[in-house]
């Protein structure tokens, strides 16, 4: 009972006790043991933070819209009623690259209906826009070689190179469709009916090194 | 291990896959014109095929006359044409031309009028006319043809229609 009287209190007054290992030295001990583990844990790896990072710029990917646009004050829908052989009209039509970049350009042009086969067409670009002067078809600036060799029955599509054209309005390719009723188209196809379809379309090829831009 | 790389393979194709981006329009409707002349019975004797391409006037005992136009049924304008074929010829010609319809009561021509000329031909006369302008669409040339007492027919029949000539169609 005196001892557990002498524990009690915390007094260590019994001198004939057995000797035992003091309660703070075990706490001390248990404090070192973990206190070096952590030195070693983090000493052995120890380092100091320090980071950057750069982002690129914004990367944006290419368009390649297209718009065609009616001009010289005529319209490719307009209709054509009672042709004959040899007849012709023209058709004024804007390419404008309303994508992000120059592209370069294809077209095709194709008919349909009765008179496909027995309409001819040849197209030529200029400078600037087309006018017509007092019924004649005039470019003002200069005249691009024709788009297609001659003119060219429209049997099947007809392709047309446009080549490069820059972006904006102020770069569109001004073209002059000339369509043109073959001078020996049967008597047969009195009063049938066709339409014609231009398309114009580029192809945005990737693969390139954009290292620099 | 084959299997597999081809499979790879095969799936590395599209890299330099191109984006297609284009636009396109349609004219609208392209029509080729109609071509022809047919007659269009006006007053008295005589009939039109069944076709229009022809009008007969036959006399047997009296003399009769025959009111008749050709009208351009054309889509264009148009320069038509006609023959006249008499089985006999006496006196002057039986057909003529008048620049405004005629006056079907009196038989005047309240125009200029012109005697289609014949000429005998194996037997038969034959002559021709044809207009010197262009027609307009629907317009007409008035004739009027006159047999007499003596058993005679004469025949007015279409000829070519030469159409407009070819021209820039870009406005019109």
């Amino acid at each position: 009972m005196p001892h557990r009287r002498h524990r009690a209190s915390g007094a260590h007054h019994c001198g004939t006790c057995p000797p035992r290992r003091p309660r703070a030295r075990r706490v001390t001990a248990l404090a070192l043991a973990a206190g070096g583990a952590a030195l070693v844990s983090t000493g052995a790896l120890s380092s100091w933070d320090a980071t950057a990072k750069v982002d690129s710029g914004d990367l944006t990917a290419s368009s390649g819209e297209t718009t065609l646009l009616d001009a010289n004050g005529g319209a490719f829908s307009a209709a054509v009623a009672n042709l004959l052989p040899n007849d012709y009209f023209h058709r004024y039509v804007d390419v404008r690259n309303d994508g992000t970049q120059v592209h370069t350009y294809t077209g095709t042009v194709s008919a349909t209906g009765d008179l496909a086969g027995y309409l001819s067409v040849d197209a030529v670009t200029c400078s600037v826009p087309w006018t017509t002067v007092a019924g004649a078809s005039i470019c003002g600036g200069v005249q691009g070689t024709s788009l297609v060799s001659g003119a060219s029955a429209l049997n099947a599509p007809v392709v047309l190179t446009h080549g490069s054209i820059a972006t904006g309005a102020a770069a569109a390719q001004h073209v002059r469709y000339t369509f043109t009723f073959a001078s020996n188209a049967p008597s047969s196809l009195q009063g049938r009916a066709g339409k014609v379809t231009i398309a114009v379309n580029n192809t945005l090829v990737g693969g390139n090194d954009r290292t620099s831009g | 291990m084959l299997v597999v790389a081809a499979m790879i393979g095969g799936t590395t194709t599209p890299a330099r896959a191109a984006w297609q981006a284009g636009a396109s329009v349609v004219s609208g409707s392209l029509t080729m014109a109609q071509v022809g002349s047919r007659f269009a019975a006006v007053a008295g004797r005589g009939a039109v095929a069944a076709n229009g391409a022809s009008w007969s006037i036959t006399g047997l005992a009296t003399a009769a006359t025959g009111y008749v136009d050709l009208v351009n049924a054309s889509t264009v304008p148009a320069r038509l044409s006609l023959t006249v074929t008499a089985g006999t010829l006496v006196g002057v010609s039986p057909a003529a031309v008048c620049s405004q319809p005629w006056n079907t009561t009196t038989g005047a021509c309240p125009g200029t009028a012109t005697q289609i000329g014949l000429a005998m031909v194996l037997g038969t006369s034959t002559g021709g006319h044809s207009t010197e302008a262009l027609l307009p669409v629907a317009g007409r040339v008035h004739l009027k043809a006159s047999v007499t007492g003596v058993l005679n027919t004469v025949t007015l029949t279409a000829a070519d229609v030469v159409p407009r000539p070819a021209g820039d169609r870009t406005t019109s």
